[in-house]
């Protein structure tokens, strides 16, 4: 055998006719395709990555698959629709790789020797789970640079970076549709290309205009002329915002005679909005208290419920008096145990139907 | 952020050729510990009856089986200079040799 230490050394007929006979095998039992298999000249550092259906259908179609994380972060693979968590799968096993090999099952009649190169062997591969994007870094770096109203806006532009839909799919480790959808679901706008979201506190302003112009008018919440508060409202906000405010807080009318001119104010919506306003700012706050002031704070005709506020509060019912604190879903980590972690640092124990706003997405 | 993209043929499409993969436990060395590019490995066989596949390296012999990956294995090679990966092959079969090897003198004796 030390013939097989010489490079470039090449199998004959012969030499595997006495290999079958030495390991006591029958030539007849055997199929008439024998392969040598070879290391090739140089081993190419090629990585190997697990793919699913999805992803295999997504290289397929042309599709760009991307790894996103940066030096603090796990690694994510994203396609368009999906995000897969990235592991460094070990394996004691060796893995050869072969460009060419004929496997059992096929069919192959050639009684010549058929070489065979192996072009690298591995031991590691990166292996995929589908995973929940994550998002506690998008709602960090739009805070940060969030609308403050039009005469702070300079100062903001002047100390913060802005973000295109471009800068922050590089960023945020979430596949570009999830990315679209939680925008969305923030409640996010466009200034010159750039994502925002309103500051708080701006936006209880914009929002206390809107509200309190339907007060004034003695409009009902559900039938608000379109026109005139457009025209009211613009002396007040800069048109992009006011636009957003309508968008975020109420759809077009549903019956057919108002449904281009008047527009009907979502209930849960700014119900949850005027609730958050109440509670942001203290610890603790008396349930029954809360009821009555949150009741008194959204406008006529609208019904108040402790359910439009599931995922942002917690309600303590063994405490006397009954107690509510403001406790948001989106404020808690993106990953599973340290969501859980923080669940039960905030409390000893949960009811199904108390935890589960906060595990909804999971 | 690093791209993954797909090798595309001379007629644009993309259908990566198939490549295969041997699997087997523990490490391959040569004998003095050089350099295994360009070293002969061993013979691959496969039995006419039910298609079992023999690999004889060396004075062992390994009886394996054919299977299918769960998820395939793509095959990425990283551009030069660039921050994106593209994929040459991909890898659904492999023939897994999961049992240690036999040597073939000891059994020889084993069988007297």
């Amino acid at each position: 055998m030390s013939q097989n230490e010489i490079s470039n050394y090449v199998r004959t007929a012969e030499d595997v006719k006495k290999v079958i006979e030495h390991a006591k095998l029958s030539e007849n039992d055997l199929k008439p395709n024998v392969q040598p298999i070879y290391f090739g000249e140089k081993f190419e550092n090629y990585k190997l990555l697990q793919l699913d259906e999805h992803i295999m259908e997504d290289l397929k179609c042309g599709q760009t698959v991307v790894f996103k994380g940066d030096h603090n972060e796990t690694a994510v693979l994203c396609t368009e629709t999906k995000t897969y968590d990235v592991q460094d799968a070990e394996t004691s096993n060796s893995i050869l790789l072969l460009p060419e090999l004929t496997f059992p099952d096929e069919e192959f009649n050639n009684k010549e020797l058929t070489s065979r190169k192996v072009v690298g062997i591995f031991h590691k591969y990166f292996e995929v789970k589908p995973c929940k994007p994550r998002f506690t870094k998008l709602r960090d770096l739009l805070k940060k640079c969030s609308y403050k109203g039009s005469e702070l806006e300079k100062e903001v532009l002047a100390s913060n970076k802005m973000y295109t839909f471009e800068d922050l799919s590089a960023k945020i480790q979430a596949s570009d549709n999830e990315l679209k959808d939680a925008l969305k679901e923030m409640g996010t706008f466009q200034i010159d290309g750039y994502w925002r979201i309103l500051d708080f506190e701006y936006e209880c302003r914009a929002v206390s205009f809107l509200l309190n112009l339907i007060d004034e008018q003695s409009w009902s919440y559900n039938a608000i002329p379109m026109d005139e508060t457009l025209n009211i409202l613009g002396e007040l906000l800069p048109p992009v915002i006011l636009q957003h405010i309508i968008d975020q807080y109420s759809t077009w009318c549903e019956s057919s005679n108002l449904s281009h001119t008047h527009r009907s104010l979502i209930e849960d919506k700014v119900c949850r909005f005027m609730a958050v306003g109440l509670l942001r700012h203290c610890e603790k706050f008396n349930l029954a208290d809360f009821k009555t002031a949150w009741q008194g704070s959204v406008p006529e005709g609208m019904v108040t419920n402790l359910k439009q506020l599931d995922g942002t509060v917690l309600v303590d019912q063994s405490s006397h008096p009954q107690t509510i604190c403001y406790f948001n879903e989106q404020d808690l980590p993106d990953n599973i145990r340290q969501r859980f972690f923080m669940l039960f640092q905030a409390r000893d124990k949960w009811t199904f139907n108390e935890i589960q706003p906060f595990l909804e997405y999971y | 952020m690093i791209l993954v993209k797909m090798i595309e043929n001379d007629d644009g499409l993309r259908s990566p050729p198939e490549w295969a993969a041997l699997e087997m436990q523990g490490e391959l060395e040569t004998r003095r510990h050089t350099p295994l590019e360009n070293q002969y490995v061993g013979d691959l066989f496969a039995t006419v009856q039910d298609g079992v596949p023999i690999l004889i390296i060396g004075h062992h012999i390994l009886y394996g089986k054919m299977q299918t990956f769960e998820k395939p294995l793509a095959v990425m090679k990283k551009k030069p200079e660039a921050d994106e990966y593209v994929v040459e092959a991909i890898v659904t079969k492999k023939l897994l040799f999961k049992n240690r090897p036999k040597p073939i003198i000891a059994c020889n004796s084993d069988d007297l």
